[in-house]
């Protein structure tokens, strides 16, 4: 049997292995729906006056939102005057698709999640996943309704970074997070004038040199460089937020780009 | 699915940095109570539908599952299966091989997932070493009320067949 098994054409073991992920996938979005609906219930237990101040805080989060949103829309054409004097391709945009995790794989090997979007809803293989403190991984499958994302502390997981005030580009690569302690990563090719300590920690962000995320996005922050075997650049453990492992909804960064042109396809009769 | 969400919540909150591999419980039942021809069968859907979530190369788990089940039919016979003991460490020991197997895959096969820290792999076999060996008696006698259940047969009732 296990002869029949490797002489087995790859793309008859795909075709079963979607088979069976798809078969099993509405039962975890499932149980993500019945998680859903207990948070929903537990929420209408809440007090009338803790709904009251919860609104009240949400409409000064709201103002300084819309405060922020005419700042950025102020840059952001600014940003287009400049594009346009020195004639430079427009930087990339995205749209946020938000996603909610359903499942959580942070094995001894690898570091995933599995979020309620798929195919159905624009996300393809390689878009960024951020969610409110920075960035979370990389999607690496996607099915229908569904989609497998490499966390940020995945050993597979490389992106190109820099320092928050340091324009000179790093690398960030995941690593698997040690006995009952909390995931993290480790930045390589850190120009050598960084310093940072536990007191005085920096903040590595995302470049747009990738591709796959915007600029500036935390990807954690570093305290302790340590000089790399060939004395020109350093190395860093970077120290990734503990809600990492806790999320329960995320935004897939879909490319504005991507879906003009989807939008622009002609459709087949 | 309850197993897999005991893990995230674990590493979620008290402990964090620990998982638990439980593939003995899919083992323990058909090597003990099934003929081979019903146990086969079994292990192979198990396996590919666990394999399906698992991001290293599919059908690992079958590989390892039917190789098992091929070394232990003979075996079985000199194991007790109304023990407790028997089971335990019976258990342990399959969970250990899948462990190591699916170790080397994982380190050494087409998706290689880069340096695991020792602590983390020792860590989590140890968990789940202890979880499994704490849980498979239990988990046999479950499977065998359920068959008494729904078919009014016990599977105790017939030989283990080598």
């Amino acid at each position: 049997m296990l002869c029949v098994w490797w002489v087995l054409p790859s793309a008859f073991k795909g075709l079963i292995r979607s088979t069976f992920y798809e078969c099993q996938a509405p039962a975890w979005a499932g149980l993500s729906y019945l998680g859903d609906l207990q948070a929903l219930w537990t929420d209408r237990a809440r007090s009338r006056t803790q709904l009251i101040e919860a609104g009240r805080d949400m409409a000064r989060l709201n103002s300084a939102y819309l405060l922020r949103i005419q700042q950025a829309d102020i840059q952001k054409d600014e940003l287009q005057r400049i594009e346009s004097m020195l004639a430079l391709p427009p930087l990339p945009e995205w749209d946020y698709v938000v996603a909610r995790v359903v499942r959580r794989d942070l094995d001894t090997w690898w570091q995933r999640m599995i979020i309620r979007r798929g195919y159905d809803d624009g996300i393809r293989v390689g878009d960024g996943v951020v969610y409110r403190d920075g960035v979370v991984g990389r999607i690496v499958e996607v099915h229908k309704y569904t989609s497998v994302v490499e966390l940020v502390s995945s050993a597979s997981f490389r992106v190109a970074a820099h320092v928050d005030t340091d324009m000179r580009p790093v690398t960030y690569v995941g690593k698997p997070a040690p006995v009952f302690r909390d995931p993290g990563g480790e930045a390589t090719n850190v120009p050598a004038d960084i310093i940072a300590d536990t007191a005085k920690p920096r903040r590595l962000v995302t470049s747009r040199l990738g591709g796959a995320f915007p600029d500036g996005l935390t990807i954690g922050f570093m305290r302790k460089m340590e000089p790399e075997p060939d004395g020109l650049f350093q190395r860093s453990e970077v120290l990734l937020n503990p809600s990492l492992v806790s999320l329960q909804e995320v935004a897939v960064l879909v490319p504005l780009l991507r879906e003009q042109n989807a939008d622009n396809t002609p459709v087949k009769q | 699915m309850f197993v897999q969400h005991a893990c995230q919540m674990l590493s979620a909150s008290v402990l964090p940095g620990l998982w638990l591999h439980i593939d003995a419980l899919f083992l323990v039942f058909p090597i003990l109570y099934l003929r081979f021809a019903h146990g086969l069968p079994q292990l192979v859907i198990v396996s590919l539908a666990y394999d399906a979530m698992w991001p290293g190369p599919y059908g690992t788990r079958l590989v390892i599952y039917s190789l098992i089940l091929a070394v232990m039919v003979p075996i079985r016979l000199r194991i007790r299966r109304e023990n407790p003991m028997h089971v335990l460490l019976l258990s342990m020991a399959l969970n250990l091989v899948v462990f190591v197997g699916l170790a080397l895959v994982a380190t050494f096969g087409p998706e290689h997932m880069g340096e695991v820290p020792i602590g983390r792999m020792l860590g989590d076999l140890l968990a789940s070493e202890l979880v499994v060996g704490l849980c498979a008696f239990w988990w046999l006698e479950v499977q065998r009320a359920l068959i008494i259940m729904s078919s009014g047969d016990d599977p105790a009732g017939y030989p283990i067949v080598g």
